[in-house]
């Protein structure tokens, strides 16, 4: 070592290199062993330079003493004969903030907490006096970073083989120490390394020393990702490149300086970084490195035997470790991988980088979750980058990743993808290119995923949809739209068309002119089979329509594109019309949101043409009016309105019949435009009289209907304001829709009335739009209908009599029944709970409407966000339930194996049936109102009950407990004919179908919390008067997918399940109604309905609808009770009617196969077993027969213990359990059920 | 211009933080430094007289010392006479007197020098105090030498100090001693 003064420079510029090789932008100064002046000056000075940006500061205090405890560091004064303290305070002063300092000295940690001390004095002073004028303000300090090479009480090592600075070799140079240190410690490893030199250059990543350097950064990279919290990680790792490299490296250095109890420290701290597993990763990395040094260095000399290097596996190996995570803890989101931080240290590698992105998109696959993780690491500038490569290979899986990113976090990232026409990219595949498709995997999927991005790249966005507009990619979308495979790629084409052109009218005039068939094109779609794709359209069609300003002709929106190519402002209104019908088709669909995406649809058109939709709402008001008045001059009125006969009042009276829908949100919605149309009627010159008309319809319905209904009369107040707010048709049965069911919001609703909201008043109007036909019904159906049950004649005088006894049944179930005892009832029922108690179930994610807040049309309609919603599930792995091992999957494992046994076991009761004995009581249960249907389930223990108002019972009969109970909102005056199991393999659904034509499906029945109702539709309209009704009929065939329904119409509909569409009507081609359905259940196509009148007839619908109707047959000569096709066992045919007979039938022939008298006194009920040979028959005993017409048992039903003397009841209801011998029995006019066992009786086997 | 033979090197040594430089300045430059800066090196020139002699004195304030520390050559070579200071409040700098002219002795390889030992800090009270003027006479006395009680605070006794140690100079050395070598 030479000359000391030259040292001093060596020293100084070495430094200097060592950190330009962290960051070559900065501009480094050295003051080298300065004095106070000189210090002062140089720190200010470099302020100065610097402004705003942070200052490095690295302090080299090898030479002078520690710093002082109160902390003072030394520089020299202008002799160098002395030390001078200087304060830090004082260095802090000069250097500002933000700064990072790096303390190389002994006893550094004084500095730290003095530091950090006089930070906290700064505040406290500056709270007193205000902030400095000069200066920074005093948080400005907190943010600086400080490294320091050991605590305030520690010594640096002095170690002969260790360089004295080597927290400052850490910071600055790591790898070299790195393996130098390694070396140290190794035991085996001393001695042998002269020349520690690693070939290459650390910048490249393939030369060893590159990647060793490579290896590293994502080691502590790592480290840092997993033992740091997200914030600080993302301040101190993700921010700044040079504070990233020193935190990283001072990783390293808190290891190596430990060993030689040194513990450096840092502000802000870093938890303990040094036993993390990952050193040992890297520990290996060097070591085999070191094991090659003496090839490539002999390599290297002249003469030395060419050696290639072998790289290091650490990469695929933590690609490897991230598959296995990903296949066996990947449902363990909270704790995510460690080899996370290191997939983005891959990204940057060509050779892996396939790989890598692969197993991110998989890992993203995973859930919102796992997305905002892989963000927090910073994935996303490298996915960024990554949309300029050509490479086709990596097409599919960036597709996938974008779409999983934009599924949770689109409103940021929208404005990075402008950025290098990243949003290109997505484009570029939507429009078919020439040439071959790479990697197709599942081409449709990836083209959804593009239009899915490009969709929310446009959405709200109004720069995205000027970049995106081009004739090409709505045509390409367009194209699109008519994939037959793939429904999602149908889905999200028109999706992305409706955003395209959603409040940009010139992407739509673009759209008209280049091709005069695209709308009609995109029409198309509203008739496909999927119900999302139809609601896409719908959402595709409503943003098309105007917002209510373009009706204006002189308005600016109309541009040149459209002036010029032709488009009169008539032309495009024509096209809104023609949509507003085509959508008019759809208010009959099955699927709720289609139903309420109509409704949406209709919101915008109504307030486009709000001033058409007044008059409409007028006149309707107005002819409605005059109908009940009954005058005569109807006619004139309506060829008077203007409206008549109009698109306006066709979608006017539409609208009044979906605020009467089942479902409620599509109900809410329809009554929020339908109030705002009112409330605009109310502001028009025409209110005065509006009022009138209003005050007479309201005081009309209140009128007739305490004629009708009078039990209701004594009820609460609250209850009567309810009802009366129905109107007089709430009395018909008949399926017209009717009546408020909405809870006890409605009598808010009432009393707010006629000021606010006429709400109540749309429920009035609603009976008045069902189009002419239905109001000579109304008059008629005054008077209640007898129920069904009074068919015989016989019964009607005990009705009266029990009428009066029916009042003194205390029923207090459900809140506000009240008193209800009413001994002037004038219907003959036992139930006296009224309508409406009991819990409605809801349907999942419904939120009852907020009667406060202002109508805005349009309706805001939450299909896209829901849709997005699918990308932010996981689509790669199985679902939960065909996961094995998953819960749900054990479950249906359970499930599965335990309905077999069930088969098993009942398969050989069969042939007990017809011997055993009926009458083993296996449970009663008091259902405290009068079912008028039983349906056991096949597999659950359940048994439940529908009652003749509105109320669904559940049972567990095993246990003779009630589950639940529950109201199917049907409205007051209808009463609930049907109930079903659906699906019963899996969870069973239950259907409850009700008399106003309305099928309810509820999923969790069983559970008083969980229930929730899933879906409910309108499947008959038009139903017809009859003399008595048998309300709604439905049969559902599991195997197809189909519900079968009929009742007071002239055809049997035909509903399709997985598309929620109506297929066909089958004309029933009877002038009676359909009082029971039956069909085979295996393949479904023949259909056996029973009549009024008697008749019984076959269809088979593989044939058209004008030959569907293969048999007749017209034995029976009274009300068909019920028609029956066993499913397993003999297949037989069997049919009962009210006069007592019997018939087996065999469809090909014209005349029964067997028939008998089963009772003499009427009947009111017959089922058939499922698969035993047994036939039960309801009288005034229940008689249980063979199939051969012998009679096996009779079994006297249940006597409900308060039966009045001799009277006998008589049988209402009865049911067969599907699988057991099992049976369940109801007596008119009593609450209870009976449950009967077939037990085994040998002495009649032989005694026979 | 001063004769050769009236040039004079004196070092002021001891452990640190024992008033050294004060002491220093206070002979110099007739003030008292209240602040402590410790000292790398300071050179400082002041004639003393004695015996009617002047003598331009250069004193030279050398860093605190320990045991480990090692003497620079600067302080061994030409030095004609050793201040050793150490405080009276701090025992470790009273034991480290001996320790100091041991190394001293070795370096140059003598078997003594002239030195005075210098007790500094006289003026604190005798709460404060470690070590008693008799303990320090004692050290004194074992060693030979001259023995001192300073306070640089005060300003007692530091003439006296630097006086002594130039007397004892004059009369180790044998001066106008007519030989032939003439070396300062």
């Amino acid at each position: 070592m030479n000359d000391p003064k030259k040292s001093l420079e060596m020293i100084g510029k070495a430094l200097q290199s060592q950190y330009e090789a962290l960051s070559t932008r900065t501009k480094y100064k050295q003051s080298l062993d300065p004095n106070v002046e000189d210090a002062k000056r140089f720190c200010m000075s470099l302020r100065r330079s610097a402004r705003d940006e942070r200052i490095l500061f690295h302090y080299n205090g090898h030479g002078v003493p520690r710093p002082t405890p109160s902390g003072e560091i030394w520089v020299f004064n202008r002799g160098y004969t002395q030390y001078i303290p200087v304060s830090v305070y004082d260095l802090q002063t000069w250097l500002g903030a933000p700064c990072i300092y790096a303390y190389d000295c002994h006893a550094a940690g004084h500095i730290v907490n003095n530091f950090n001390a006089f930070v906290e004095k700064r505040k406290e002073n500056e709270k007193k006096n205000g902030p400095d004028p000069n200066g920074p303000p005093a948080e400005a300090y907190e943010n600086c970073i400080q490294l320091a090479a050991c605590r305030a009480d520690e010594v640096l090592p002095m170690h002969p083989e260790l360089p004295a600075d080597l927290f400052t070799c850490c910071i600055t140079s790591p790898i070299d120490i790195a393996v130098r240190w390694f070396v140290m410690q190794s035991p085996l490893l001393r001695g042998q390394f002269d020349n520690l030199s690693i070939p290459g250059k650390i910048t490249d990543r393939r030369t060893p020393l590159g990647e060793l350097n490579w290896i590293f950064t994502a080691i502590t990279d790592t480290i840092a990702w997993s033992t740091l919290e997200g914030p600080l990680f993302k301040r101190l790792f993700r921010q700044d490149l040079v504070v990233a490299a020193m935190f990283r490296n001072f990783l390293l250095a808190v290891r190596i300086m430990r060993v030689h109890n040194c513990h450096p420290v840092s502000s802000p701290e870093l938890p303990d970084t040094h036993n993390h597993p990952m050193w040992d990763a890297w520990d290996l990395a060097v070591d085999h490195c070191l094991v090659q040094l003496p090839m490539l260095q002999a390599a290297s000399e002249p003469g030395g035997v060419p050696y290639t290097y072998k790289h290091s596996d650490f990469f695929e190996q933590q690609l490897t470790a991230f598959e296995v995570w990903l296949k066996y803890k990947s449902s363990d989101l909270d704790k995510p991988p460690e080899q996370l931080p290191v997939l983005l240290q891959v990204l940057l590698s060509q050779i892996h980088r396939l790989r890598a992105l692969v197993l991110l998109s998989k890992y993203l696959d995973l859930g919102p979750k796992a997305v905002h993780l892989a963000l927090s690491i910073g994935i996303f500038p490298y996915v960024l980058k990554l949309l300029q490569s050509p490479a086709p290979e990596l097409k599919p899986v960036l597709v996938f990743i974008w779409a999983r990113i934009m599924a949770v976090d689109h409103k940021a990232i929208k404005q990075e993808l402008v950025k290098e026409n990243g949003y290109a990219y997505f484009i570029n595949i939507l429009i078919p290119q020439d040439g071959p498709v790479v990697n197709a995997i599942n081409v449709p999927e990836h083209l959804a995923m593009c239009a899915f991005v490009t969709a929310l790249f446009c959405e709200g966005y109004k720069q995205g949809q000027r970049l995106c507009m081009g004739p090409d990619l709505f045509q390409a979308c367009l194209t699109h739209t008519e994939e037959l495979e793939s429904p999602l790629l149908r889905q999200w084409a028109t999706l992305c068309i409706s955003q395209l052109w959603d409040g940009y009218p010139e992407a739509k005039w673009q759209a008209l002119v280049k091709d005069k068939t695209a709308l009609d094109r995109l029409s198309r779609l509203l008739n496909d089979p999927v119900p999302e794709v139809r609601t896409a359209c719908i959402v595709a069609l409503t943003t098309f329509l105007g917002d209510g300003e373009t009706v204006n002709p002189n308005s600016p929106n109309i541009n040149a594109t459209a002036v010029t190519s032709g488009l009169t402002h008539g032309d495009i209104r024509q096209k809104e019309l023609s949509f507003a019908i085509s959508v008019l088709a759809l208010t009959n669909d099955a699927s709720s949101i289609v139903r309420r995406e109509v409704v949406v649809f209709y919101s915008k058109f109504v307030k486009q043409y709000r001033s058409r939709f007044l008059v409409a709402a007028y006149s309707s008001l107005e002819e409605d009016v005059a109908i009940l008045r009954s005058q005569t001059n109807i006619d004139d009125i309506r060829a008077n309105s203007p409206a008549h006969g109009s698109i306006y009042t066709v979608v006017w009276r539409a609208l009044l019949v979906l605020t009467e829908d089942p479902f409620p949100e599509v109900a809410d919605y329809a009554q929020d435009v339908v109030d705002y149309v009112f409330q605009l009627l109310r502001k028009t010159p025409l209110s005065a009289e509006v009022e009138k008309l209003e005050q007479y319809l309201v005081q009309y319905s209140m009128s007739s209907l305490s004629v009708n209904l009078p039990e209701l009369q004594n009820n609460s107040p609250n209850k009567a304001t309810r009802v009366s707010s129905m109107g007089p048709s709430a009395v018909a049965g008949s399926g017209v829709g009717h009546g408020s069911h909405n809870g006890p919001t409605s009598e808010s609703k009432f009393s707010q009335t006629l000021l606010k909201r006429s709400v109540s008043f749309a429920n009035t109007l609603k009976q008045y739009a069902w189009g002419s036909g239905e109001e000579e019904q109304l008059q008629s159906q005054n008077q209640h209908p007898q129920h069904g049950r009074a068919g015989n004649g016989s019964a009607s005088g005990s009705n009266t009599l029990w009428g009066g006894f029916g009042g003194s049944f205390v029923n207090s179930t459900g809140a506000g029944a009240g008193n209800l005892g009413n001994t002037r009832s004038a219907f003959p029922t036992v139930t006296t709970v009224a309508y409406g108690v009991g819990r409605r179930p809801r349907p999942v994610r419904y939120q009852t409407k907020d009667y406060t807040k202002k109508i805005v049309l349009p309706l805001a309609s939450g299909f896209f966000e829901w849709s997005c919603e699918y990308f932010q599930e996981p689509q790669m792995c199985n679902t939960e339930s065909d996961e094995p091992g998953s819960e749900r999957y054990l479950e249906r494992v359970w499930r599965k194996s335990r309905n077999e046994h069930i088969i098993a076991e009942t398969q050989v009761q069969k042939e007990m049936a017809v011997y055993g004995g009926w009458s083993t009581h296996v449970g009663l249960l008091n259902n405290l109102t009068q079912p008028t249907k039983l349906e056991f389930a096949q597999f659950e223990p359940h048994l439940v009950g529908v009652d003749d108002r509105d109320g669904v019972t559940v049972w567990d009969w095993t246990e003779s407990t009630k589950l639940n109970r529950f109201c199917n909102s049907n409205p007051v005056g209808t009463r609930i004919t049907e109930a079903k199991f659906l699906n019963e393999d899996d969870v069973p659904l239950l259907l409850t179908g009700s008399s106003e034509g309305v099928v309810r499906i509820y999923r969790h029945y069983e559970s008083v919390k969980n229930i929730e109702l899933a879906c409910s539709w309108r499947v008959l309209t038009d139903l017809l008067p009859a003399h008595r009704n048998s309300g709604l009929i439905a049969e559902w065939q599991q195997s197809r997918g189909a519900l079968l329904v009929g009742g007071d119409v002239r055809v049997i509909r035909v509903w399709d399940a997985p598309r929620e569409l109506c297929t066909s009507d089958i004309p029933a081609r009877s002038g009676s109604p359909v009082t029971a359905l039956t069909s085979d259940q295996v393949a479904g196509n023949i259909v056996v309905a029973g009549f009024g009148d008697g008749g019984i007839r076959v269809y088979d619908r593989r044939l058209g609808p004008r030959e569907s109707l293969v048999k007749t047959w017209k034995r029976h000569k009274s009300w068909v009770v019920n028609v029956r096709m066993q499913r397993g066992g003999a297949r037989e045919l069997v049919s009962g009617s009210t006069d007592g007979q019997v018939y087996l039938w065999d469809i090909r022939l014209d005349e029964p196969v067997l028939s008998f008298q089963a009772h003499s006194n009427g009947m009111r009920a017959i089922d058939v077993h499922e698969h035993a040979p047994v036939i039960a028959t309801g009288s005034q005993t229940v008689g249980i027969w063979s199939t051969n017409g012998n009679r096996v048992a009779t079994v006297r039903p249940p006597s409900s213990g308060y039966s009045l003397g001799s009277k006998a009841s008589q049988v209402s209801a009865l049911s067969f359990h599907p699988h057991r011998m099992i049976m369940a029995v109801n007596n008119v006019q009593d609450a209870h059920i009976g449950v009967f066992n077939c037990t085994d009786d040998p002495s009649r086997k032989y005694g026979r | 211009m001063t004769s050769p033979e009236r040039a004079r090197k004196i070092a002021i040594v001891g452990a640190s933080a024992v008033g050294k430089s004060t002491v220093t300045v206070q002979f110099v430059e007739k003030h008292f430094v209240e602040s402590y800066y410790p000292t790398i090196e300071n050179q400082f020139s002041k004639p003393i007289t004695h015996n009617g002699i002047e003598y331009t004195t250069e004193i030279i304030d050398t860093a605190g010392q320990d045991e480990f520390s090692i003497m620079s050559q600067k302080l061994l070579i030409g030095i004609h006479g050793y201040m050793l200071v150490y405080a009276v409040t701090s025992r470790a700098s009273f034991e480290m007197i001996p320790i100091i002219r041991d190394k001293i002795l070795n370096a140059t390889g003598t078997d003594s020098l002239p030195m005075v030992i210098v007790g500094n800090k006289s003026d604190t009270d005798e709460s404060h105090r470690q070590i008693s003027t008799q303990e320090g006479q004692q050290l004194a006395q074992s060693l030979n030498i001259p023995f001192v009680e300073t306070s640089a605070k005060t300003n007692s006794n530091i003439d006296k100090a630097f006086a002594t140690l130039i007397a004892e100079i004059e009369h180790t050395t044998p001066t106008d001693d007519k030989s032939k070598c003439v070396i300062c």
